[in-house]
């Protein structure tokens, strides 16, 4: 289950993470609520400067896995440690990028860049200074007087990737950060990140619900499945990436077929117990894990 | 987008405007044409990053400067532009205005009752030297200065405060909906009873007119904050104080800004109701009394100045929310 490299301490660990989360019951008239498992029993190490990348289907509670990782939720039981400390709530050791790249709208491209840093307390010209060393970074050198509105999604994701970087975090985390980009822009800003990788050596944990990206970008992959959330197996991608199309080589489309497969048996097999529980009446609307985050949001409002 | 109705009526303008000469004269000889190209070229210059950025997306232009070529209209042109949509913008008031002074002069209505134009500008004229018109718009100007500030004040944190925090919307939310929905000029004779009839009443009726709107909006504001961007600014472990600074409120301050506008109006509203029932100055004192004193051009004065009033205030506030959104419009 667990693939852990014993010699230096792992970067990043789950013990047996646990998060449930309380819905409402189907059906069973108002009020009344069960217990949803988004994640059960989450164990891996992930070691210092790799990049790990997170797939399964909707509902396998890999945006839990992230909000957990982001400490905007704490897990039910079982703990995460992140350099031998446990996460016990946000911070900016850890950076994190949104599908949604989330910028400020009323903020130039510098000034998001900047926003982290101004959470960090870092002084007005080190920070004009990192905000622009970052830009250039993901290739936004001249843009950072733009708003968001005028620039496009891909650009929009860089200034989010740059601001996430600019703090310096330990580890970076990324939640489907290229879903909403159409195929081709998708394809650069992984090249892209994947040589922000290397120039940073920054320890990143990509969520994703395309195998391909997963196999493309990831050292590892872990794939997840659903109901409940649950992490199956951790590939080990051997890739070479010096070639020129490396998606079209016989090696990637092997890799590619392995998660299929291991993606697909499950759901196989998940959709058979889903009939069986259906009639137990519990499947009800499982309401995963995009629905959290709103009501935990209200939850800290109020 | 209203291209073509806009266009029809960039036409009409400009063949009003003709007889007045000079860049009229040559507006309207190159109007056949002009309309499209009009509308073009505002649209180029409001928002040249936005055209440009599409073409250079992504990684070809990696890190380079796009290069900025939207096309710049020549002075002679743009002073055009700017004539014809003055022209098109003040035709209807303008044709008001004709009517006005024509309407009387022909008997089509009583000139007792409804003076022309020009008799109601030399009642203003005689007003304005008089000192009299100041002494009154000074007096309205005051008190709606008065209760629009300690409205917005009071309206925007209580907004705030039921806006983000469930238990007080939950508490203050039956209240805010009876008065709501109570006139502020049915509550006038209250505030009288209550407050006298000097300044206090007055002043308190507009602050209770005006509360309402900038409440509404800043509780509307707060509320619809996009729930990504607290998410990420919590993320990156913003105290409350930080997230609400930093985020939410410069979030909310568009919405909070369109309540901000109603007020405006709503206080020069109800203070010239508040006016016209007990005052000693004041543009709706200044109206009543010269009713009753038939000094039917002068009523005509106050009444149009105070559409002048309610007109700036307006414009000094969108002045001022557009200073404060303008990263919403705002080109490079």
């Amino acid at each position: 289950m667990t693939t852990t490299t014993p010699s230096p301490p792992p970067k990043l660990r789950f013990e047996h993470v646990h998060k449930e989360f309380s819905v409402r019951a189907a059906g069973r008239g108002r009020g009344a609520r069960t217990a949803f498992t988004a994640l059960d029993d989450f164990t891996l190490d992930v070691p210092a400067g790799e990049f790990l990348t997170v797939v399964g289907p909707s509902g396998c509670g890999k945006s839990t896995l992230l909000d957990l990782l982001g400490g905007l939720t704490r897990p039910t039981s079982g703990r995460i440690l992140l350099d031998g400390e446990p996460i016990t709530g946000p911070g900016l050791d850890r950076g994190v990028v949104f599908q949604q790249y989330a910028l400020l709208p009323w903020r130039t491209a510098r000034a998001n860049v900047e926003f982290g840093l101004q959470a960090k307390g870092v002084g007005r010209k080190e920070r004009a200074a990192l905000a622009d060393e970052h830009l250039e970074l993901v290739g936004l050198a001249g843009f950072a007087d733009r708003y968001p509105h005028e620039l496009s999604g891909g650009m929009k994701q860089r200034v989010a990737i740059a601001r996430s970087l600019a703090f310096d975090p330990e580890v970076l985390l990324m939640d489907e950060p290229f879903a909403a980009l159409d195929a081709q822009t998708r394809e650069s800003l992984q090249d892209e990140l994947l040589r922000i990788w290397r120039a940073t050596g920054k320890t990143i944990v990509f969520i994703t619900h395309g195998i391909d990206e997963a196999v493309y970008l990831g050292q590892r992959v872990a794939i997840m499945t659903p109901r409940p959330g649950r992490l199956q197996t951790v590939r080990t991608i051997d890739l070479d990436r010096s070639g020129d199309d490396v998606r079209s080589t016989a090696r990637f489309g092997r890799l590619r077929h392995e998660i299929w497969s291991a993606l697909h048996a499950d759901a196989t097999s998940t959709a058979a117990s889903a009939a069986t529980s259906a009639a137990t009446s519990d499947a009800g609307d499982p309401t995963p894990a995009a629905d959290v985050s709103p009501r935990e949001l209200e939850a800290s409002r109020a | 987008m209203p291209e073509s109705p806009t266009g029809l009526l960039d036409l009409r303008s400009l063949r009003g405007r003709a007889p007045r000469g000079g860049s009229g004269a040559t507006a309207s000889v190159t109007a056949p044409t002009a309309p499209t190209d009009h509308t073009d070229h505002t649209d180029h210059t409001s928002g040249p990053a936005a055209v440009d950025t599409v073409g250079f997306a992504d990684p070809p232009t990696l890190g380079r400067r796009p290069a900025v070529v939207a096309p710049r209209a020549s002075a002679g042109r743009r002073v055009l532009d700017l004539a014809t949509r003055a022209a098109r913008s003040s035709v209807a008031i303008l044709a008001l205005l004709a009517l006005w002074e024509v309407a009387p002069r022909v008997g089509l209505t009583d000139p007792v009752f409804l003076p022309p134009l020009s008799t109601v500008l030399v009642a203003f004229g005689d007003l304005a030297t008089s000192g009299e018109l100041a002494t009154h718009v000074a007096a309205s100007l005051g008190r709606a200065a008065a209760g629009f500030a300690i409205a917005v004040s009071v309206a925007i944190p209580l907004g705030i405060l039921i806006g983000w925090y469930k238990p007080v919307a939950e508490l203050l939310n039956p209240i805010l909906e009876l008065f709501r929905n109570t006139a502020a000029l049915a509550l006038l004779p209250v505030f009288i009873l209550v407050l006298g009839i000097g300044e206090t009443s007055k002043i308190a009726l507009v602050v209770y007119a005006c509360s309402f709107p900038v409440l509404l909006t800043t509780i509307t504001g707060v509320r619809t904050v996009d729930p990504l961007l607290v998410k990420s600014a919590r993320s990156l472990g913003l105290s409350p104080v930080r997230l609400f600074r930093h985020v939410v409120l410069p979030a909310a301050l568009p919405t909070i800004f369109t309540g901000v506008r109603m007020a405006g109006a709503a206080s020069i509203l109800v203070l010239i109701a508040a006016e016209m029932v007990g005052a000693k100055a004041g543009l709706g004192y200044l109206i009543t009394y010269t009713q009753f004193n038939f000094q039917i051009p002068k009523m005509y004065a106050g009444i149009v100045v105070i559409a002048l009033v309610g007109v700036t205030i307006n414009g000094l506030l969108l002045t001022l929310e557009r200073r404060f959104s303008r990263w919403r419009t705002a080109s490079v």
